[in-house]
């Protein structure tokens, strides 16, 4: 049972799914702890190397005094870390490793203590110990700052773990399981197509004769029977899905798909008559012959399992669901999406065209930049008549109103952050270029905004404004209680005048926002 | 953790004259662009410690400081002391702190002429919106301490900034929130200021209005540092 050899042991899954083997010497043990426990005794990955670690007591100590001993070095000699490795910051040069922000003064720049290299005050806030070389040292170390990457490799951090490949084991695992689905997804729709189709031809041959229309309902569960064996009832005491056992008041049922027996509750829904006209109707890519239309047909209803239901129905109302045509609201807000990426790409070359353009006013480009300024407009254009449209969709629901709304305010935020810019590049070139281009319509209905009189522009900084007066309305609140809680009632007072002005403003402003505010 | 004593604690308890003291209460609004020092000023002077690291400030903060001016030792001045935000997104919360503020405090940082600039642009709206009549306004160019350790940090000359407070009429001071330099001083003035301007104005009503005077002997720290509680 020990020691087993061989290179590939790792790929292959394991027999006893608990046992573990150590990655170094293969030994077999039985779970985490004792891995980790045998990894730090046997092959001294642990900090404190400790060769009679029996008694936990003389751990302790050894690691006290290994703790003492390098205090007393410390202060003995002070520890004096090495600094010529350390990379001189440029000052407006430098930049943060991590995060390339640009560091413009001396007390930005911080040098990571084991790799020098240079990092912003937050992105070299880690410590690890070193020792006066500069190199990790968990044993002797002094406590230093360091960058994430140091820390991230210093020598025994995260490299316990060993590379296991379970993938084929679980891709076949996952496939039977797979299989197996598939197999009896494919059982219960050929049941399926046989009951349906004997039901039809059972009613299409009581509809002729009266004496056959009597025998119909015999027939019929003779057939039930025939299509799939059902498990007898002294056989079942409670039901198969919920596990409730069967009393007189519950009594039992037939799944005529999977023969299994079944209550009938109501909060459960463990089985349900379901009309078989309908359930031909939910699987019309079966074979199931619809010829004959009698209205006999649609009052025969069976029994079936909700089991059965999600495997033969549900997903197949789904992936009909999905072939259908999406609601307006995301058909539109698709539309408004492409035009916005497009107004997004043509912008920045618009104004750097536009730039060039006036600093060399005679530049050939003109005829381009108009071009595209052009088809800049004609986008914003589109933009704008599609938020209308967008806004006159009623909602079906209160979050299909709360996508819309949320579409529409953002919509009304792009063309404020970006419109504005381009007028003064309009006017700039309209003054040279005067006889080429009026302002469109577009653009003068677009800063008419959306629901009341404010402009967009308007709304967006009382929008800001409120959001603002909210925090510090929640900031005083806590800042009263604290201080009625210190008994500091002065204060308190001072403070609930603050309050006061705060809720003056907040209804000020809501009033002036209307239906744009919050909600 | 004991009672943090400033400075002006002391003097405050040198000077036992409690009997005929005048308690005013002053509402000081801080402005200034973000992260020039304001919150450390303020925190030099409430609890006289600094923080190499502190959070910029969300909103507004309030906090309070008693002083006794050195001047009129028997004047007890409560500061009840607004510190803003300097971020843009703040702005609109300024008016409502310094419509009824007896003194503002416009900071900004000796190493970026930038912030003198925003400095002069409340200044500005200060003027503009309250008048200079019943606000004092202060200038304060913070974080000299770094001058000193290295003269070539300085972008914004002391003169310079000399001349400018006194064109405007503001009293004006270096400060270093980290080293304290000045920052008790700039308080002092600002007490003095407008103790002259309001207390000078109805000395007797403002202590009938306020009856919650004489009986705050020992300055209220605004913090649990304070010894008894
Ligand atoms: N060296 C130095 N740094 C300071 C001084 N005052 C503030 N700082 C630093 O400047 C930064 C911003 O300070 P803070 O008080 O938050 O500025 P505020 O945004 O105006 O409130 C902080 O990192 C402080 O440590 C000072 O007098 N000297
Ligand atoms: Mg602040
Ligand atoms: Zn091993
Ligand atoms: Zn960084
Ligand atoms: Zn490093
Ligand atoms: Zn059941
Ligand atoms: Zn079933």
């Amino acid at each position: 049972m020990n020691a087993v050899d061989g290179p590939g042991y790792l790929d292959e899954p394991q027999k006893s799914g608990s046992e573990l083997n150590c990655p170094v010497c293969a030994q077999t043990l039985h779970d985490l702890a004792k891995l980790n426990e045998h990894l730090d005794r046997i092959h001294g990955f642990g900090e404190v190397s400790n060769e009679d670690a029996d008694s936990v007591n003389t751990q302790l100590t050894r690691s006290r005094n290994v703790v003492e001993n390098s205090s007393k070095a410390a202060k003995a000699n002070r520890f004096e870390l090495k600094r010529d490795h350390w990379i001189k910051p440029v000052m407006g040069k430098s930049r943060c490793r991590t995060c390339s922000k640009s560091l413009t003064q001396a007390r930005q720049a911080i040098n990571c203590r084991r790799c020098g290299e240079v990092y912003c005050k937050n992105h070299c806030n880690l410590i690890i110990k070193l020792n006066s070389n500069a190199e990790y040292n968990p044993l002797t170390g002094e406590w230093c700052k360091c960058c994430i990457n140091c820390f991230g490799n210093r020598a025994g951090y995260n490299e316990f773990g060993a590379v296991c490949n379970k993938t084929s084991m679980f891709k076949e695992l996952r496939g039977s399981k797979v299989e197996d689905k598939q197999l009896r997804k494919l059982q219960l729709e050929n049941r399926f197509i046989r009951l349906a189709n004997g039901i039809q031809q059972i009613n299409n041959q009581s509809s002729k004769s009266m004496l056959a229309s009597i025998r119909k309902y015999t027939e019929i569960n003779k057939l039930e029977r025939s299509v799939v064996p059902w498990t007898p009832d002294e056989a079942a005491f409670a039901c198969s899905l919920c596990s409730k056992p069967f009393t007189l008041a519950l009594r039992k049922h037939h799944c005529r798909l999977c023969g299994k027996v079944v209550c009938n509750e109501s909060q459960t829904n463990c089985s349900n008559q379901l009309p078989l006209m309908s359930l031909i109707r939910a699987a019309s890519d079966l074979p199931i012959s619809t010829e004959f239309v009698d209205n006999n047909a649609e009052d025969v209803q069976i029994r079936i399992c909700s089991a059965c239901v999600r495997i033969l129905f549900i997903k197949r109302k789904f992936t009909r669901e999905l072939s259908l045509p999406e609601p307006s609201i995301l058909r539109i807000y698709e539309n408004m999406r492409t035009t916005a990426d497009v107004i997004l790409s043509i912008l920045p070359q618009v104004l750097n065209q536009a730039e060039e353009f006036s600093a060399t006013p005679n530049a050939p480009d003109v005829a381009l930049l108009t071009k595209m300024r052009r088809k800049l407009l004609d986008s914003f254009a589109l933009y704008d008549r599609l938020t209308k449209q967008m806004l006159k969709i009623k909602p079906k629901n209160p979050a299909e109103e709360r996508i819309q709304r949320a579409i529409v305010f953002r919509a009304s935020m792009l063309i404020q952050e970006h419109m504005l810019p381009l007028r003064s590049l309009t006017n700039a070139a309209s003054t040279q270029n005067s006889s080429h281009e009026t302002t469109p319509e577009s653009e003068r209905s677009m800063n008419q905004g959306y629901g009341n009189n404010l402009s967009i522009k308007e709304v967006k900084e009382y929008r800001d404004q409120l959001m603002v007066l909210k925090e510090q309305k929640f900031l005083v609140e806590n800042m009263i209680a604290s201080a009625s809680k210190q008994r500091k009632f002065d204060e308190a007072e001072t403070l609930s005048g603050n309050l006061r002005e705060l809720n003056e403003q907040v209804e000020m402003i809501a009033r002036a926002l209307g239906e744009e505010g919050f909600s | 953790m004991g009672w943090v004593k400033s400075p002006i604690h002391k003097r405050a308890h040198q000077n036992k004259r409690y009997n005929t003291a005048t308690m005013l209460q002053f509402k000081l609004v801080l402005l200034g662009d973000s992260s020039v020092g304001k919150s450390s000023i303020v925190h030099r002077f409430v609890k006289d410690s600094f923080d190499e690291f502190r959070e910029s400030t969300i909103g507004a903060a309030f906090l309070s400081q008693t002083i006794k001016l050195e001047k009129h030792p028997d004047v007890t001045i409560k500061f009840e002391i607004w510190d803003t935000a300097g971020q843009e997104r703040y702005k609109s919360l300024a008016p409502m702190y310094y419509r009824n503020a007896n003194a503002a405090l416009i900071v900004y940082d000796v190493t970026q002429p930038g912030s003198l600039v925003k400095a002069q642009s409340w200044v500005e709206e200060l003027k503009n919106k309250v008048g200079d009549q019943d606000l004092v306004i202060c200038l304060a160019g913070n974080k000299v301490d770094i001058c000193d350790e290295d003269a070539t940090a300085r972008e914004v000359q002391r003169e310079d900034a000399q001349l400018y407070a006194q064109e405007q009429g503001l009293l004006f001071y270096e400060t270093s929130a980290k080293t304290g330099a000045g920052v008790s001083a700039i308080f002092q003035e600002i007490g003095e200021r407008v103790y002259q301007k309001k207390g000078m104005e109805v000395p007797s009503s403002t202590q009938a209005r306020k009856p919650l005077n004489v009986e705050l002997q020992r300055p209220s720290t605004n913090d649990s540092t304070s010894c008894c509680s």
